[in-house]
């Protein structure tokens, strides 16, 4: 009798260890993105500890992956692996290597998706922009452009040149 | 709605080429990340905040907020950003451009957002209210409501050893500062009123404005060039400035001077 109270946790052992996984893989995607999110304002504390975890989610989270796919593959090769179980199996490993995927990534250009490139055309054929539109204006050198804050506002971060100088038109 | 605030900055930083890209919010101003090195830098203030550049800043790089009337008028040969028909639904609607471009105050604190600031009865700001912000060269900055600039302009200042003149177009929305002194006289600067016939009955007249200075009667544009007089051809230094909300400005400039009205 002993002895059974101690293998029916042990058969558990990978299945708990991989849901810890899973939670420890969302915690970090969550985390350092709500810490830096517009609905709480942020202290100087908030601002380190997001910039640590998200320069150390990446590569935990893809090492809870590796574990997690190893587990996975441990549990699903039992002779009494029910299909309820490994539909739950598959539903986790995809829940780790989607985390994985996210922090390969920028979770705000989710939200605002940068221009996949910078084109700019001449102002006397635009018709784009509105006479009342506000524009950011930029010149170097006898070159001059202009921004309009209906499409920065959205995008927020436009890298460009003007005059072979590069700079970034922020709003 | 979070940042109202436009800003451009100079990419490189010790001889290094950064190129920037969102990655959250401090303080309902964004937060910038740069590939090269994944340091984190605040927008508004273009200081590096997280990672290997901490403590740096970035570059300002002289620009002006004005109305696309007036810019595209003053440049014919500029170009201008496109617009891109996959982004067509996010670009801000016909509403929001209205609601931007006719009142200062466009904001409230709502269910978006908390201000980071509390309001100060003494200084008689809204948090929500717009200003500019004057920055000279040195980096010295000074708010100014945009409500005061209105009812003012031109407004003559002192601030940071400068004579400073600010500007409000004929469009009431693109906002100039300039450097008043020329050829090492301080100049006090009024505007001329110009009455105009309506072009039509529902539409208010637009004349471009025309400054005069006290000293030599000259009369200058909203460019800052003496268009008339003795000192025609002479040409105002531009100073930036760049517009905010108060309480972004103030969360990220606690000890900055704000201009009230009458205070000169």
């Amino acid at each position: 009798m002993k002895s059974i109270r101690i293998i029916v946790p042990m058969k558990h052992l990978p299945a708990i260890a991989l849901l810890i996984l899973v939670v420890s893989s969302i915690t970090l995607v969550v985390i350092p993105a709500y810490l830096v999110s517009p609905m709480h304002s942020q202290t100087a504390y908030d601002l380190e500890l997001s910039y640590t975890l998200s320069n150390w989610a990446p590569t935990l989270v893809l090492i809870n992956l590796v574990i997690g796919v190893i587990l996975a593959l441990m549990i699903w090769s039992k002779q009494d692996a029910k299909l309820r179980n490994r539909v739950v199996l598959v539903i986790a490993v995809v829940a780790l290597a989607l985390a994985a995927h996210v922090t390969r990534g920028y979770l705000a250009e989710g939200m605002f998706t940068p221009l996949p490139e910078v084109v700019r055309v001449a102002a006397s054929e635009a018709t784009h922009v509105l006479p009342e539109d506000l524009v950011l204006g930029v010149k170097r050198a006898g070159e001059a452009a202009a921004y309009p804050l209906p499409i920065i506002g959205y995008h927020h971060i436009v890298n460009d040149r003007l005059a072979g100088e590069p700079f970034v038109v922020t709003y | 709605m979070l940042c109202r605030t436009g800003l451009v900055w100079k990419s490189i930083v010790d001889n290094q080429l950064l190129t920037f890209r969102l990655i959250g919010v401090n303080n309902q101003n964004f937060i910038m990340e740069d590939e090269q090195t994944g340091t984190w830098w605040q927008q508004v203030t273009g200081k590096a905040i997280q990672g290997p550049l901490a403590g740096k800043r970035l570059e300002p790089m002289f620009f002006e907020q004005v109305t696309w009337e007036l810019w595209s008028r003053e440049n014919p040969d500029g170009t201008v950003l496109e617009s891109r028909p996959e982004f067509a639904e996010m670009y801000w609607p016909e509403t929001e451009r209205e609601e931007t471009r006719t009142e200062g105050v466009a904001i409230d604190g709502d269910e978006y957002m908390d201000f980071p600031v509390e309001a100060d009865p003494d200084d008689g700001l809204e948090l929500g209210e717009l200003i500019f912000a004057l920055r000279l060269p040195d980096g010295r900055e000074k708010a100014y409501p945009l409500r005061l600039l209105r009812e003012q302009s031109p407004v003559l200042d002192r601030f940071g050893g400068r004579d400073i003149l600010i500007v409000v177009g004929e469009d009431n929305r693109s906002v100039r500062a300039f450097d008043r002194v020329v050829d090492g006289r301080t100049l006090e600067f009024y505007q001329l009123l110009i009455e105009a016939e309506p072009a039509t009955e529902d539409e208010t007249p637009r004349v471009p404005i025309v400054l005069v200075d006290a000293e030599t009667k000259s009369e200058w544009d909203f460019s800052g060039l003496a268009t008339s007089g003795v000192l025609a051809g002479a040409r105002l230094e531009p100073l930036q400035v760049y517009t905010d909300y108060w309480f972004d400005w103030k969360a990220f400039h606690p000890e900055g001077l704000v201009f009230a009205a009458g205070t000169i």
